[in-house]
């Protein structure tokens, strides 16, 4: 049985990612030789291994190679769920931000350097922002700049900057731009107070300027001696030290901090239940997660992450998933001051999936492709699908039973005083949405296992295994 | 914007403003070297009565 290629790897020559019987592997090819040795002797790999900047991997079978001119196959760690950078929050940007930049001084000291610097190449693994592409590295070249400078500025710097002095919700950017935000780009959407910071005037304005002056111009790091190679002088290894340092202050100076609102609303995640009523539910959830015992969970509107944290307690690989980039942001923050390591908190709209996206539309995965999980967390979610956003109940059930196996669901009756928020503003055009048209939608794709009121609310929370599964 | 975007490279305008700001850089780099020295020479100078008087590893 030979391998499967993963969709996304295979912009690179020296190598790509493939499957075999479940397993994932890395073919490297025999163009690569010379600086997978050098990753291995310099000492490069073990020092990253050993601050858990990359993922480890182990030599497997030569013979295992799928495609021709392999030097070595190898058996990479597999992260807990694979993301994207439009899924991420400000922080977590900014932490993949600054372990590139690490990473890049690791392999400096040791006469490497990173020759591409994709925010692709980074997933969180947990709860650390981890380099996945172990053919990333290459001799470092004396006298000369970062190969991977712009490609670092526009995937990383720009779309912070951009979070950081417009709006956080710009980091849905990296969706439609693929090898990150144009620095033109982003020099134009940016305010005037950006430029007084140094960090930003060199790395973000000069150098879209730069671009756009010396478009299509051949380098010394080109093929051509033409053009401004002949004018150049060498780059020191202290400009190249000063370089990162200068980058790295760049990243560290953007800060973003959720709106004191979220945050309060951080402390009242709980304000549509009585005490009573709330320790209920945090102990009924975590019944219904000892009862699916599931190896992973998908808490789906997970806000800052709860009962996120019940299901992690309970031992299963949670990604917490909102869709509001605030409560997501505050979330990680508080997960690593935690340090629960196996919640991935993501930015992820329920009626707006991530899209399958790149090169014949199977670069990135969709959520979908991603899943299913073994269990998922759908609570306080019904209503905002059924009422805010017109999904009929068949529709909503019909996504989750593509979505999991078990299903601890909750429904809130028009009654509830978050219910009559949302109709507010809106015509009552839902005469369905009652508790027993949730049933009877949920009962045809769900056996329906466990009942239970939560005290003082008129909610349900209803435990559910899906039919006909494995 | 200007004609023909799609065989514009952007690599050589990130190499050349990386060579541009790299001598400013490394200055940055060399100055704050030499402060770390002067600070670490200064910080041990008044640093020394204390280990005069107490326990002593440097002593």
């Amino acid at each position: 049985m030979s391998g499967v290629g993963v969709a996304g790897s295979f912009r690179d020559p020296s190598g790509f990612v493939f499957t075999r019987e479940g397993t994932l592997y890395r073919q490297v090819n025999r163009v690569f030789a010379d600086q997978f040795e050098l990753l291995h002797s310099s000492g490069l790999y073990d020092a990253l291994t050993g601050e858990g900047l990359v993922v480890r991997h182990e030599e497997a079978d030569l013979s295992l190679a799928p495609g021709p001119d392999a030097y070595r196959v190898i058996r990479p760690k597999r992260v807990g769920f694979v993301s994207y950078p439009y899924e991420w929050s400000f922080s977590q940007l900014k932490d993949a931000a600054l372990a590139t930049l690490r990473i890049q001084s690791v392999a400096m000291e040791h006469g490497m350097s990173l020759r591409d610097a994709s925010a692709y190449n980074i997933q969180f693994d947990g709860g650390r922002a981890v380099l996945i592409d172990t053919l990333s590295f290459e001799k470092l070249r004396e006298g000369q700049p970062w190969i991977a400078y712009g490609q670092f500025c526009q995937h990383f710097l720009a779309p912070l900057a951009l979070m950081r002095y417009r709006d956080p919700r710009l980091g849905q950017l990296a969706r439609v731009q693929l090898d990150g935000v144009p620095l033109d780009m982003a020099a134009g959407l940016l305010p005037f107070r950006s430029r007084l910071r140094p960090a930003l005037l060199l790395h973000l304005f000069l150098h879209a300027r730069s671009q756009r002056r010396h478009a299509g111009e051949a380098t010394a790091a080109g093929s051509s001696e033409q053009g401004p190679a002949k004018r150049t002088r060498p780059f020191s290894r202290q400009a190249f030290v000063g370089l990162i340092q200068s980058l790295e202050g760049a990243i560290r100076k953007l800060r973003w901090d959720p709106p004191t609102s979220v945050w309060s609303a951080y402390y009242d995640e709980a304000d549509s239940y009585s005490q009573q009523g709330l320790a209920h539910k945090q102990r009924l959830v975590g019944e219904f997660v000892r009862q699916a015992s599931p190896q992973t969970v998908w808490d789906l509107g997970a806000n800052t992450g709860m009962f996120s944290r019940i299901a992690a307690a309970e031992g299963a690989r949670t990604v917490a998933f909102d869709f509001d980039p605030a409560t997501v942001d505050i979330c990680y923050r508080k997960l690593a001051e935690e340090k629960v390591k196996n919640v991935h908190p993501l930015i992820l709209d329920l009626t707006n999936p991530s899209p399958a996206i790149g090169w014949e539309n199977r670069e990135r995965m969709t959520l979908a492709e991603r899943g299913p999980a073994d269990m998922a967390l759908a609570l306080a979610l019904v209503h905002h699908l059924a009422i805010a956003n017109n999904v009929p109940l068949q529709g909503v059930a019909g996504f989750f039973r593509a979505s999991c196996t078990w299903l601890a669901v909750e429904f809130v009756p028009k009654s509830d005083p978050k219910v009559q928020m949302l109709l507010a503003a809106r015509e009552d055009v839902f005469p369905g949405y009652t508790r027993e048209g949730f049933e009877e939608a949920f009962a045809e794709r769900f056996e329906i296992l466990r009942t239970e009121p939560i005290p003082d609310s008129g909610r349900m929370l209803y435990l559910m295994r899906a039919q006909n599964a494995a | 914007m200007k004609p023909l975007f799609a065989y514009i490279d952007a690599n050589s305008g990130s190499y050349l403003i990386q060579v541009i700001a790299g001598a400013g850089l490394a200055v940055m780099v060399a100055a704050k070297v030499f402060w770390r020295r002067v600070w670490g020479f200064l910080t041990r100078k008044n640093a020394a009565p204390k280990v005069d008087s107490g326990s002593s590893r440097e002593d």
